[in-house]
């Protein structure tokens, strides 16, 4: 960071208008420019993450992972430009190959790296086959795309919707929050991947295989943590005494609750909604190795790992099936997870200020 | 006290109500040609069929209607029978298990209570061992080396750890395999000198005196409780730290130090029983979660329980038989919460007099 500012109180609301020198005879401290840009709690925030070795670990992991999907045209040139999350297959053979390979019949593509690297100008199966011959280096790269993809999506409309229902409850309450509430309850006494596969597997036949029935069952299950923590956090603010100026001046109740509330109480719920990526990203991914999810050859870790399971007692010579998707699966949650836990610490009230969570 | 219980025990039946409402929405998506299957076995091909089946079962009425057959069951007009109905304990059939979904619960019900019986025990004691341990030597290596376990333990997705552990332990080292029993013990299983007491296959084989049975029944799983424990024991290694440090904090343990007890009997005799209640909690949720079929557990290691049953016919687009277990697990995780939330009120006195 560029410039270290020293706490000298806790007290001190850092980026604060300075008070004039004798009204409160608190010491200030320097606020760099950096801090002023973002904002006293963004900047707190980033700060805490930056001084974690194991958040920046976990920044790190998920940097690559934004470049390896925004870059995979590039890593991995798909073989069709219309349908570049569809695998491409090297024949149609049940047995999987060998990483290392060389691609026999059409191979898409040279990227432009491999001959310089390499010296060869055929193509190979960097990370071998599956059954039916789908490369599982392109279902590795592109599938970092199709998670992350999946991932904002779910978080989007998850959110939407708990904030939605969580400041209506909050804000109206009485009978409204009470209703809405239990409705949240209910929603909650499901077995979320039980639910979320059950609705995936109604939708099916509905939509038809592709990325939406997941989408759509994760969303409808997944949405009631954040209204929970939003209406805590707007019961909070609520009682504020802006909201109670703007009632008085006369403003509309959803223009007060657009306007004035949710901003002042939506950011501990996007930083946990956030950070809840990776799992998501897992239960999507559960849900295509169960075969509940994408039609077979799309591009998606879950979907490649599910080849493994016609060759459970082989998988020791077979291991690549498994092992390539699997670890792209496991850094991706575990980056999102060590920026979590760090978050978490940093947001822990009984951590702020006391130096611990920074 | 007595308010909280009752309050909440008015709350279940508005769950319960409301649960049943979602899952028969969900089935209200369906075609009437799967609901039918609600009602009867083979759903018959041709159209003429089909109507026949849709006025005799009452699937073209009112959604309320159909909403109250499924859950008291619907008389026949032709036999006079009532058939289904879920309160009656009749899911409609399944067609993956070729059989009524009732009869494919209580056929598939044991594998899953057996495993959580075995998979309980490590998970919660290991797990909170962990966490305790941690704790008491907070910010020390033991216990930086508890937060990284944590951390990759609940990143690891547990189809890519089963998978691994298969690959490692059943096709390399042919150590454990994957199913509930081998091929021969399964013989003896099905022939008529052996008595089923539990459908537990340890229990029974130890009633019948086969140890051989036995050890093949546990060999079998190994995998899958090592796979659920290394998931749990992140959560419960976090919640039991969390909470010992917490009440390592408190007043009276610095009073019982000041006193000049012991370290080992401040911690086993005052700081471990009042850490240990969101332990207690988080059990109770795991016996549930255990018990409500782990999915994706059994379903990586052929293992035959509820959680297996529902992944097939989630697969399969057997609506029917998904729904029934969803209901199950939903009822066993509403129980169980009722009956955590209870205890946890009944341990814990700023609860209890609140």
């Amino acid at each position: 960071m560029t410039s270290p500012a020293t706490v000298e109180t806790p007290e001190t609301v850092p980026g604060a208008a300075p008070a004039p020198v004798g009204l409160y005879d608190l010491p200030q401290r320097k606020v760099g420019r950096l801090e002023e840009r973002l904002g006293p709690e963004t900047y707190r925030i980033i700060r805490g993450i930056l001084r974690n070795p194991l958040s920046v670990i976990g920044v790190i992991l998920i940097t690559i992972f934004v470049l390896v999907a925004l870059l995979a045209p590039v890593i991995a040139p798909p073989k069709s430009v219309t349908n570049p999350y569809m695998i491409p297959r090297d024949g149609f053979s049940p047995t999987p190959k060998e990483p290392g390979t060389v691609w026999r019949t059409n191979p898409p593509p040279l990227p432009f790296y491999w001959t310089a690297l390499t010296g060869k100008d055929k193509w190979t199966h960097l990370f071998g086959t599956a059954s039916g011959q789908y490369d599982i280096f392109y279902g590795v790269v592109w599938g970092t795309r199709t998670a992350l993809r999946v991932g904002i999506i779910i978080e989007f409309f998850c959110l939407m919707l708990g904030i939605f229902i969580g400041s209506i409850s909050a804000y109206y309450g009485g009978k409204l929050d009470m209703l809405l509430m239990r409705i949240t309850e209910i929603f909650q006494a499901f077995p979320y991947f039980l639910a979320a596969m059950t609705l995936s597997a109604i939708l099916i036949p509905i939509v038809g295989k592709s990325l939406t029935p997941a989408i759509i069952a994760l969303v409808a299950f997944g949405w009631m943590g954040y209204a929970r923590l939003i209406r805590g956090d707007i019961l909070s603010v609520r009682e504020r005494e802006y909201v109670m100026a703007a009632r008085v001046v006369g403003v509309r109740d959803n223009r007060i609750l657009i306007k004035h509330i949710i901003p002042n109480a939506i950011f501990p719920t996007l930083v946990v909604a956030s950070l809840d990526i990776g799992t998501i990203v897992v239960s999507f991914a559960v849900l295509s190795f169960l075969g509940i999810g994408t039609e077979v050859g799309y591009a998606d870790w879950g979907q490649i790992i599910s080849f493994a399971r016609n060759w459970i007692p082989q998988l020791a010579k077979y291991w690549y099936i498994v092992v390539f998707p699997g670890v792209a699966l496991i850094l991706f949650v575990l980056g999102w997870n060590l920026v979590g836990d760090a978050m978490r610490d940093i947001m822990d009230p009984r951590m702020r200020g006391s130096g611990q969570g920074e | 006290m007595i308010e909280y219980i009752i309050r909440r025990l008015l709350l279940l039946p508005v769950i319960l109500f409301g649960v049943t409402i979602l899952i028969f929405g969900m089935i209200s998506f369906l075609s009437p040609a799967q609901r039918a299957a609600l009602y009867v076995r083979d759903i018959p091909k041709n159209d003429a069929a089909m109507d026949g089946i849709i006025k005799r079962y009452g699937l073209d009425q009112p959604i309320y209607v159909q909403y109250w057959n499924w859950l008291v069951g619907r008389e026949d007009p032709v036999t006079g029978k009532t058939t289904g109905g879920i309160l009656r304990g009749e899911f409609g059939y399944s067609r993956t298990g070729a059989e009524p979904v009732g009869n494919m619960i209580r056929r598939r019900f044991p594998a899953t209570i057996e495993l959580a019986l075995f998979a309980f025990f490590p998970i919660i004691g290991i797990g909170t061992y962990l966490g305790v341990i941690a704790a008491i030597n907070h910010n020390k290596p033991i216990d930086q080396f508890g937060r990284i376990f944590s951390i990759v333990g609940y990143s690891f997705p547990s189809f890519v750890f089963g998978l691994l552990v298969l690959m490692l332990f059943y096709a390399k080292l042919q150590w454990f395999p994957p199913g509930r029993v081998s091929d021969w013990a399964n013989a003896v299983l099905l022939s008529p000198s052996w008595n089923s007491y539990t459908s537990l296959i340890t229990i029974d084989s130890l009633l019948n005196g086969r140890f051989d049975i036995f050890l093949d029944a546990l060999r079998h799983m190994v995998l899958p409780i090592l796979t659920l424990s290394y998931i749990n024991w992140a959560l419960f290694l976090r919640v039991a730290r969390s909470s010992m440090l917490e009440t390592l904090r408190q007043e009276y343990v610095t009073t019982a130090r000041a006193k000049g007890l012991k370290e080992s009997a401040v911690i086993n005799r005052h700081a471990l029983r009042n850490a240990l209640i969101p332990v207690t909690t988080m059990a109770g949720l795991t016996v549930a979660n255990l018990l409500g079929g782990v999915v994706i557990t059994e379903t990586i290691f052929n293992y035959p329980g509820i959680g297996s049953a529902a992944a097939e016919a989630a697969a399969q687009v057997d609506i029917i038989t998904v729904l029934a277990f969803t209901l199950l697990t939903g009822f066993i995780l509403i129980v169980a919460n009722l009956l955590v939330d209870l205890v946890y009120a009944f341990l814990d006195p700023r609860v209890r007099l609140a």
